[in-house]
């Protein structure tokens, strides 16, 4: 993910999280799909339609489902932006995660949130041994 | 009319476990109606509160986005296909 965010400067890049949810609200993620930026811009990010279906097969194909999308901010913290915010009400997004990869730093940083109307819950996240 | 729809794996259990459904119309407004008709679950997904087409689907017709067609109104021909695909955006 931080390699893709990377590799999309100076734009934002995009993609999706494909995994299995655990529990209540847990989930393990298993695979991350890059996708292309249409918007081909360093303040938002959308993914095309032709991005969408692979992205969509790719997860499914493997026997799991989407979690959540992934996209950089180049400049801002790893925070939804308001914009991130009233995305989020859209039905078909409905629990899923927002991975935010914020290269305002030297170092990244990525987390991730799930966000319900207004309400925005920052998530542990870490890695575990396959 | 009628045209293949394909559905995202999203919105497949509202479907009947199906990527693919059949569906008539003579405009893409009224292949959404019959969708919704025909699986009514499929509402959450396409219906926004005012009863039109949520603004968080785009929809495509044989790869060409229908904003840029004549939106509800375009015109589909038997055998067509209907894409319906998540808008899904950020900032």
């Amino acid at each position: 993910m931080v390699a893709h965010a990377y590799d999309g400067l100076p734009d934002e890049a995009c993609g999706l999280l494909g995994g299995r949810r655990r529990g209540d609200d847990g989930a393990l993620a298993e695979v991350f799909v890059p996708c292309e930026n249409a918007d081909r811009s360093s303040r938002t990010f959308s993914l095309g339609p032709d991005a969408w279906e692979k992205a969509d097969r790719d997860i499914e194909g493997r026997g799991l489902e989407i979690l959540g999308v992934v996209h950089s901010h180049t400049h801002t913290e790893a925070y939804p932006s308001p914009t991130d915010i009233e995305q989020a009400g859209n039905p078909f997004l409905v629990g899923w995660r927002w991975v935010l990869v914020s290269l305002r730093q030297p170092e990244p940083v990525v987390r991730s949130y799930l966000i319900v109307g207004d309400d925005v819950r920052e998530e542990h996240i870490g890695l575990v041994q396959g | 009319m009628s045209v293949t729809v394909r559905l995202p794996t999203i919105m497949r259990a509202n479907a009947g476990g199906q990527s693919e459904i059949s569906a008539e119309g003579s405009t893409i407004g009224e292949v959404i109606d019959d969708i919704v008709k025909q699986f009514p679950g499929t509402a959450t997904h396409l219906r926004a509160p005012d009863g039109g087409v949520h603004r968080f689907v785009n929809v495509y017709l044989n790869d060409e986005d229908v904003r840029y067609l004549g939106k509800l109104e375009t015109a589909v021909g038997d055998g067509d296909t209907v894409s319906i695909v998540p808008a899904v955006a950020g900032g």
